[in-house]
């Protein structure tokens, strides 16, 4: 080692800056309350090759899925882009996740030199398909989930491309919202690309490439000393999906060998008929976020530090999912199942910091008509820890998108929030208790779509050590007259004025006996 | 003839001591006392010693009583009044968790209980027996101000004794939660704050010491007792905020448009952007994790100070902070058994402190303590000792450079080609490599700099805010003004002068695009259209946000207005505070090369005579470290301008 662990450590400390303040600017100037409120986005610095320099993450699901993005492009169109341009992909099947997730990426030039990427990925509320919303529950294949972007280009010179922002505004029932967005995407890219060009200017860009490569070590050693931390050894688990009447298995096998964890999920189901399939970007998220939490949170997100991370899946299965597949619940829901699966696993590798099942579910409610769309998550009860309960009304696993003001709400949408407040006594009992999930109620005074995506309603988060499991989740439709009728998890309701809808959602479980 | 001032700054957050300042005319005098169980005596003390025989004219007082009660949770026991069905706002927030990956980095527990929050839904009164104070925060708060005062009087009918917070008083906004935590902080405070500053009174004001005492708000503006009392949510970034304000007036007198403030201190450095003599004011902050949606000075907080800890982590990375030695154990050279290098003690290995000072008046310095703990971790990353105290000074500088590059790109504004006033114990020691490497023009150390925080606090207009919350998405701006009408008579009214005339009153309007969820705080004359507000708000978003859209429709979601009065001091003093301290050491600059440098009494310098690096510059309670290929120049205000 050398004096260069000194630089290291400040060109680390200014690429995390450049993707902070990217995400900045792209949640301060986006126009739906689902990127600026609730922070559905991400943004990041990469390396010419497309390798992860640096992320500002808002949401887990997102971290080491945007790589995927930069890959994608870098396949399709090699590495001499047109400096300044921008390219779009939402495509789950060539570096997306679910349709909503549109990522730009846009080269970052000094001269005529490609000397790294940017990229952001914002959640939009609605990208066309069969719901408001663009989850709809029947859905079988991606192409009802609405427009599909392979990468492309979507911005040159300064102007949108045609061939993008067209059928891209054409296909979405919100078109002025999502225009607002997108212009947020593009100044975030160009604030970040920018800044990034004027530093590796300024160190010289052969010097900033070997730099880079030393923090790729950097973030890998400190992979490699959490996972030695633990015990070697191999642990199965298995958790499940509800979909319809049937349970559907999520297995792992987590070893532990030195510096090295892999984790295989062969043994998961094939992917399904439905919209809960998961690529295989959304799989390498669940899994850098359940290390992190069961070692060490602080791992710096670059590209070096998924090294010493092993992904075995099985192409065509649940965790892998294989074109025309529908996908949108597997970034949201399936994705926390796996995270549970993955921490179920390692809650008996490292017993003393993995903390008991969260809620297990986004709880993601979708209501609109073709006026409006609106998206929002319900946080749930935390899984109590080891010498400690956990937290109530929080958002917990692959999500940490926050709620939007009531009073918002109130003068921007046909319905009225009625009841927010914590549902007491969910919790899994134990010594220590599992955090409360939430009652939410919301009126409506339009005819509108409602589409439920849940999970945990038939399953219940599990307890650790003898605690006992949270209260699975409910969702009802109350009718003006006071009839109420069970929903099932996932499902696509049409309301009428004066309809309620209550969501229930699940506690966290408890921890020792 | 001059009035006589006497200025005072409370304990710091550590407790340790509290610094008084008395500026008689434009000299300046300065006593920290150690910080007792009981500030108000120690105030009596220090006021009666430095003005002994007569009343001070004013005395003005940053506190940090509402800070130290929310840190420790010592604030009363508070009962929360909202709609049936609400009463968990308080507790859900916005439903995020602090961190992404750490499961066990909890939220704020909230200051009420869940059996101290109330719903109701008709007109019955809630039984709130028990509880030392009492919100009243219901979910549409800011559209029923009248449904929240009559909750209200119906508790007081019952409990006479116990105050009560209005979400329609404290922050009428729109947002519940962040409304509801705002109202539940000033209740939670309300008991606590109340007794201390009416002690304050008594010891002070009734025992003849001073003609008049206020207190310093967050917003950079000073507020009476009485009114601190009501408003004890107010007063949360009561110390940070003098600095700022006597930043703001070094820049002024040097005709200097753009600054970033820089206050380095033992755990942690506060920046803010100070742009054409505008504080940047932010209206949505948190304070130990409690939303406040009072208005406060913009201040950024990094955790690196002169103790921030220096370590390698599991992938062999040197890193600085955020821990902290704090003052107890302190950094390794304060021999009180810390044995990890800080900040200080890489200063101490380069000479820039100086080997033999005493911190405080109080405390020596062991040179061999640092340069040991410096030494081990040298030897753990295989370099040399002045090579890693290099090090670790150049990692907290770039910790300190983001905070700067934060606040002021998040404002949309491009720090470099502005300046850097440095003050606090130890922003001269880093400011101009800070500044340099954001490509700055120069660095601005005002005089006192060591406790320029209690400066800034007579350099302060008496002050009042307020907001209402509106909701204009077409061309009638009438609703804006009726707001206004009302503002100004209540701001105005609260402001305790005789001379109206005095008093300034300034409109800002909260605006957004229609639709999107994030709003702009811009300037408002009565007399502008709508048109004009449109073109403000594009420009201003053009600004921080690189586009805008122009034509859009927008709405305007709030009405603020300021008003102020008159300063009690136009202006600084210029004298600064003798260190008494001089002669020659080796100093190691940032090229890594030890020079045989003079070291200078500040008070020893005269107007405009170029002092050119290397030399280090003393000042009592804080030092200058002018680099060998810098130039240290005293203005006729006192304050000490270096470039390069």
């Amino acid at each position: 080692m050398s004096v260069d662990v000194i630089v290291l450590e400040v060109l680390r400390t200014r690429l995390a800056r450049i993707a902070e303040d990217m995400g900045l600017v792209l949640r301060n100037t986006s126009f739906s309350p689902n990127i600026k409120e609730r922070l559905d986005c991400s943004a990041a610095v990469f390396a010419p090759d497309g390798e992860m320099l640096a992320q500002a993450e808002h949401i887990p699901v997102h971290l080491g899925s945007m790589p995927a993005s930069v890959a994608a492009i870098l396949e399709r169109f090699g590495t001499d882009p047109q400096p300044g341009v921008q390219f779009a992909v939402n495509d789950p099947f060539a570096g997306g996740t679910h349709l909503n997730d549109l990522t730009l990426v846009r080269p970052v030039h000094v001269g005529s030199r490609l000397v790294g990427w940017v990229g952001n990925r914002a959640h939009h509320a609605d990208v066309g398909g069969e719901a408001p919303g663009s989850m709809p529950a029947h859905a079988t294949r991606v192409d009802q989930e609405g427009i599909i972007i392979s990468p492309m280009v979507a911005h040159r010179d300064g102007r949108w491309e045609d061939d993008f922002v067209v059928p891209f505004l054409d296909a979405t029932r919100t078109p002025a919202e999502r225009h607002g967005d997108l212009s947020a995407q593009i100044g975030a890219n160009e604030a970040g690309a920018l800044r990034m060009a004027a530093l590796i200017d300024a160190m010289g860009a052969d010097r900033f490439r070997d730099l880079t490569s030393d923090l790729s070590r950097y973030g890998q050693r400190r992979m490699e000393a959490a996972i030695e931390a633990l015990p070697d050894g191999s642990v199965e688990f298995t958790d499940h999906m509800e979909w319809r009447g049937d349970l559907i298995p999520i297995s792992v096998l987590v070893t532990i060998d030195g510096s090295r964890l892999t984790a295989d999920f062969t043994r998961s189901a094939d992917q399904i008929s439905g919209n809960i399939n998961a690529v295989r970007a959304v799989t390498r998220s669940c899994l850098s976020f359940a290390v992190r939490v069961a070692t060490d949170p602080t791992i710096p997100a670059t590209g070096g530090a998924h090294r010493p991370l092993h992904l075995i899946t099985r192409p065509g299965s649940i965790v892998d999912a294989l074109p025309p597949a529908a996908v949108a619940a597997g970034n949201v829901e399936t994705s926390q199942r796996i995270a549970d699966t993955l921490l179920g696993a390692l809650a008996r590798i490292a017993p003393d910091r993995v903390p008991a099942a969260g809620q297990g579910t986004m709880n993601n409610v979708l209501i609109g008509n073709e006026r409006f769309a609106y998206y929002e998550t319900v946080a749930g009860g935390q899984g109590a820890r080891p010498r400690r309960d956990g937290q109530s009304g929080i958002q917990t696993g692959m999500t940490n998108t926050k709620n939007t003001p009531i009073t918002s709400l109130d003068v921007h949408y046909p319905f009225t929030v009625t009841r927010y407040t914590l549902r007491a006594g969910s919790g899994g009992v134990g010594r220590f208790r599992g955090g409360d999930g939430i009652e939410r109620e919301i009126e409506f005074h339009e005819e509108a779509t409602v589409s439920l995506m849940g999970e945990r309603r038939r399953t219940a988060p599990w307890g650790v050590a003898g605690g006992g499991p949270g209260a699975p989740g409910e969702d009802w439709l109350v009718s003006p007259t006071g009839e109420r009728r069970r929903l099932d998890s996932k499902c696509t309701v049409e309301v009428a004025p004066g309809d309620r809808l209550l969501v229930l959602t699940p506690g966290g479980g408890g921890w020792g006996a | 003839m001059y009035p006589r001032y006497l200025v005072i700054i409370a304990a710091d957050v550590g407790g340790t001591f509290t610094d008084v300042v008395a500026i008689d005319g434009a000299s300046i005098s300065v006593r920290k006392v150690p910080t007792s169980s009981n500030p108000a005596e120690a105030l009596r003390n220090a006021v009666a010693e430095l003005s002994p025989g007569s009343p001070v004219d004013a005395l003005v007082h940053g506190t940090t009583v509402a800070t130290n009660a929310l840190l420790e949770r010592a604030g009363a026991r508070t009962a929360l009044v909202t709609d049936s069905g609400f009463e968990d706002v308080v507790e859900i927030g916005r439903q995020d968790r602090p961190s992404l990956y750490d499961p066990y980095d909890d939220r704020a527990e909230p200051l009420v209980r869940r059996a101290d929050r109330f719903g109701v839904s008709g007109d019955e009164t809630p039984d709130v027996d028990g509880a030392e104070a009492v919100a009243v925060a219901l979910v549409r708060g800011h559209q029923e101000p009248d449904r929240e005062a009559m909750v209200a009087s119906a508790i007081r009918a019952r409990h006479p004794d116990i105050p009560i917070s209005c979400s329609s008083v404290v922050a009428p906004e729109f947002r519940e939660f962040e409304r509801t935590s705002t109202t539940v902080l000033n209740a939670y405070l309300t008991p606590i704050t109340a007794r201390y500053l009416r002690r304050l009174d008594t010891e002070l004001v009734e025992g003849g010491l001073a003609r008049h005492v206020s207190v310093m708000r967050s917003s950079g503006g000073l507020m009476t007792l009485g009114e601190a009392a009501r408003l004890p949510a107010a007063i949360l970034l009561s110390g940070p905020a003098g600095g700022v304000v006597a930043a703001r007036d070094a820049a002024a007198a040097l005709d200097i448009a753009s600054v970033v403030s820089f206050d380095m201190g033992g755990t942690s450095t506060d920046v803010c952007l100070i742009v054409g003599g505008d504080i940047d004011v932010s209206f949505e902050r948190s304070v130990a994790g409690h939303a406040c949606r009072l208005p406060a000075v913009g201040v950024h907080t990094v955790g690196a100070g002169g103790g921030s800890i220096a370590w390698i982590d599991a992938g062999g990375a040197l890193r600085v902070g955020p821990r902290s030695a704090g003052s107890h154990p302190g950094p390794a050279c304060y021999g009180r058994g810390g044995d990890e290098a800080t900040v200080t003690d890489a200063n101490v290995v380069l000479g820039r402190i100086d080997p033999a000072a005493r911190l405080g008046g109080t405390l020596d310095i062991h040179a061999h303590l640092a340069h040991e703990a410096v030494q081990r971790l040298a030897d753990t990353i295989g370099i040399s000792s002045v090579d890693a105290a290099l090090g670790i000074l150049s990692i907290a500088e770039e910790t300190m450079a983001g905070a700067v590059r934060s606040v002021s790109v998040a404002r949309g504004h491009d720090p470099s080609g502005s300046h850097l006033v440095a003050f606090g114990g130890a922003g001269g020691l880093h400011a101009t490599a800070v500044a340099r490497r954001l490509g700055m023009s120069g660095v601005v150390v005002p005089p006192a700099a060591g406790v320029l925080s209690a400066v800034g606090l007579v350099l302060s207009p008496p002050r009042a805010d307020a907001v209402r919350a509106v909701l204009i998405t077409d061309d009638d701006l009438a609703p804006a003004h009726i707001a206004a009408r009302e503002l100004s008579r209540e701001t105005r009214t609260s402001l305790e002068t005789s001379d109206a005339d005095e008093i300034r009153t300034e409109f800002l309007l909260d605006v957004r695009y229609l639709g999107q969820a994030h709003e702009i705080v811009v300037p408002w004359r009565v007399e502008e259209t709508i048109g004009e507000v449109s073109d403000r708000f594009a420009r201003a978003h053009h600004e921080r946000y690189g586009f805008d859209r122009s034509g859009d429709p927008i709405e305007i979601v709030a009405v603020r207005a300021t008003s102020v009065g008159r300063a009690p001091l136009d202006r600084a003093p210029s004298q600064t505070v003798a260190a008494a301290v001089d002669g020659r050491r080796s100093v190691v600059g940032r090229d890594g090369v030890a020079r045989d440098t003079v070291i200078v009494d500040r008070s020893a310098l005269g107007i405009g005579e170029p002092l050119h690096g290397p030399a280090v510059v003393e000042e009592r309670d804080t030092t200058i470290f002018v680099d060998h290929d810098e130039t240290a120049t005293v203005a006729a205000s006192g304050s000490l301008g270096v470039t390069w």
